[in-house]
């Protein structure tokens, strides 16, 4: 019998030996050029001279690849300022030089909340680079069996790319099971059922329910051949962008998925609907047999309606009647709204512009995340023949992903990721993007939408954060009167409008006594489509490292070639 | 807090009569663990090839006696003479230093390609 080695259990340096040709590896920005976080030193914490993420070049099966490998042993694998710069340069590389695939090997709980604000900047960042590779074609394939899994951002990311490939062992979701039980109380979800959060999370649910490509078992050679053998089948001329085809069509699946799992609340009402195998074959499966065992992975198509977004609007209440009135002016606008949504029409003095968003304060779960690609992929579809597709703006006002294990079970993160993909394909389809954050916007509810915007412009009294203080306190285990302390100095983890300004991802903040409507049509004017946040925060003094440690890791791979 | 530790001990020359050149990185920085940054002293003139440098940041503090006494203990056990062991230290047991260091003092030789 040969030896096995775990992929769980193995670095991210070693998955990435296991994985390519041998001594084929070339690391970017290597350990000892100590590209540690001064975010972490500054609160007293030990650095990694990787700042937790392996990137380089190689070989796989004699194809030239990039390479990233995240490791969750260090600070969950959590994306910091240089951590995710230096995948954001590995991105931009593979721009330049078009390998023949990148492999992004996940490990990770998303963002790094000793540094969240950097941190979720940064993969907003990473969201446009992964977007700016598909658009040149080039393949993208996730390796995901490490111990944290893919969570918050991340597992948002994992699903903008093109495959995924995952153990048994693996866990892919949006909100942590320990975040969901101490908000919402152990009755909605208890963290320490392993076999509960296994069946929410783990890779035999996400495989029944067509979330990734393919089971994998729990093995570094195995991952290697899976790697490989899909590489192999990677077409010469690279993959075709996603179409508004092809978002409509996954728009049908994830609303006739809401549909057939209406209630289910385990995953084992799903997993007893999709294979041909009983409960205990299919705990006890490998991944060839639970492959063989699948009959389908995705809900039939039956009485689902593209426009089903449309359900249930109605006229403005007399606040938001107020709001618009100030950013449009009287009579502007032709908006309705249904609980936590917004859409329609209005004139600003660049011309007629869609508006899509959320209100209230919205939490985004399945169903607001789909109101939302709904409304964007009509938006494209209505304006398919002009010559100047409308601006959208894009109204943000949400306090995050709704916290719910139905939601976690049936994939928000993979229809977070599907709301971000619909937005992207507005911005390559011409429509100027402007983001409008108000009241509040949090975490993965601005991340997948409002965050991607061309120009973000956040309305007076608009909070902007991660999570606040007192939770941060809770996670980072640092107390909180340390945390205030700090905040006082720092743009970098403090919540607030002003500190995102200042790192460069908020581009604006409005004024109570400005005229909205001029502000408006300025900030249309200032639309650019590539992404400039990292040089801004940079040039605004509350991101100093971003933009050159990914500059760095770019030259590097280009230099190596 | 971080406490900072600057050592240096004489040490048989890791490698006769060849330049010291390769970079190891060994261990991962979490709880009771670290990692550890194996390099050439050969820049720093001050130090010679039979030196042994270790610099350790570790989050445990008032250790300095221990990390001394097991430090010591392998850089008379190791030919580690030239080369410099960076150390950012999670709270690991004696036990778990001597063994990291002896494991990267191995992968260092090996990328050296010297089988020991």
């Amino acid at each position: 019998m040969s030896t096995r080695q775990s992929f769980l259990e193995a670095s991210a340096r070693e998955r990435v030996r296991a994985l390519l040709d041998p001594h084929s590896f070339h690391e970017l920005c290597p350990p000892s050029e100590r590209l540690v976080s001064p975010h972490l030193a500054q609160l007293s914490l030990s650095q990694a001279f990787d700042d937790g993420i392996v990137t380089g070049t190689g070989l796989l099966s004699g194809q030239k690849v990039l390479i990233a490998a995240q490791e969750g042993r260090f600070n969950g694998g959590s994306v910091g300022e240089i951590h995710g710069a230096k995948l954001v340069g590995l991105l931009h590389a593979a721009i330049l030089q078009k390998p023949a695939a990148v492999l992004l090997l996940i490990d990770s709980g998303g963002v790094r909340l000793h540094e969240a604000n950097a941190g979720i900047i940064a993969i907003s960042e990473i969201a446009r680079a992964i977007l700016d590779v598909r658009a040149e074609r080039i393949p993208v394939l996730v390796m995901l069996g490490g111990s944290c899994g893919a969570f918050g951002g991340m597992g948002i990311m994992v699903r903008l790319c093109h495959s995924v490939f995952m153990s048994e062992e693996g866990r892919l979701s949006l909100s942590g099971p320990e975040v969901i039980e101490t908000v919402m109380g152990r009755d909605e979800f208890d963290s320490k059922d392993r076999a509960l959060v296994w069946r929410i999370t783990g890779g035999k649910l996400r495989r029944a329910l067509g979330e990734i490509d393919q089971l994998v078992d729990d093995d570094v050679v195995a991952f290697r051949n899976a790697a490989a053998d899909w590489l192999k089948e990677q077409p010469a001329s690279g993959l075709a962008p996603l179409s508004h085809q092809d978002l409509c069509l996954r728009q049908e699946t994830l609303l006739a998925r809401s549909a057939e799992f209406v209630n289910t609340q385990d995953g084992r009402e799903i997993l007893a609907q999709r294979l041909s195998i009983n409960e205990n074959q299919w705990t006890l499966a490998n991944s060839y047999e639970f492959e063989k065992a699948l009959n389908q992975t995705e809900s039939a198509l039956t009485q689902i309606h593209l426009d089903a977004w449309k359900e249930g609007l109605h006229d403005l209440n007399t606040e938001d009647q107020a709001f618009a009135d100030r950013l449009f002016g009287p009579g502007q606008h032709q908006l309705q709204y249904s609980d936590y949504f917004v859409v329609g029409k209005a004139q600003t003095l660049q011309g007629s512009v869609h508006v899509i968003g959320t209100r209230d304060r919205a939490p985004i779960g399945m169903d607001v995340a789909l109101k939302l690609s709904g409304a964007v992929l009509a938006a494209i579809a209505d304006d398919q023949n002009r010559s100047a597709p409308l601006p959208i703006v894009m109204i943000s006002d949400t306090q995050g992903q709704l916290l719910s294990r139905h939601d976690e079970l049936l994939g928000l993160n993979g229809t977070l990721a599907h709301v971000a993909l619909c937005v992207d394909l507005a911005r390559r389809s011409g429509h100027r993007l402007i983001t409008l954050i108000r009241q509040e916007a949090v975490s993965g509810g601005f991340l997948s939408f409002g965050m991607l915007g061309d120009r973000i412009c956040a309305l007076p009294d608009s909070q902007v954060r991660v999570m606040d203080l007192r939770a941060m306190a809770r996670v980072t285990k640092i107390p909180l009167e340390r945390l205030e302390g700090l905040a006082k100095q720092s743009a970098v983890f403090a919540p607030g409008a002003e500190n995102y300004v200042r790192l460069g991802g908020v581009h604006e903040q409005w004024t109570i006594e400005q005229d909205w409507v001029e502000a408006l049509a300025l900030a249309l004017d200032h639309c650019s489509a590539v992404d400039e946040r990292s040089t801004l925060g940079a040039k605004r003094g509350g991101r100093h490292l971003a933009a050159s440690v990914a500059e760095r890791v770019k030259q590097q791979a280009l230099a190596f070639a | 807090m971080m406490e900072h530790l600057n050592f240096q001990f004489p040490s048989t020359p890791a490698i006769q009569g060849q330049k010291l050149k390769a970079d190891v990185l060994c261990g991962i920085v979490s709880s009771g663990n670290l990692e550890i940054l194996v390099e050439p002293t050969s820049g720093d003139r001050k130090l010679t090839s039979d030196i042994c440098l270790v610099i350790v940041e570790t989050a445990a503090e008032g250790f300095g006696e221990t990390w001394q006494a097991v430090l010591k203990q392998f850089a008379e056990t190791h030919a580690a003479g030239g080369l410099s062991f960076t150390l950012n230290d999670v709270g690991a047991t004696p036990a778990v230093v001597a063994l990291r260091m002896a494991q990267a003092h191995e992968e260092w030789m090996l990328a050296m390609g010297v089988g020991e």
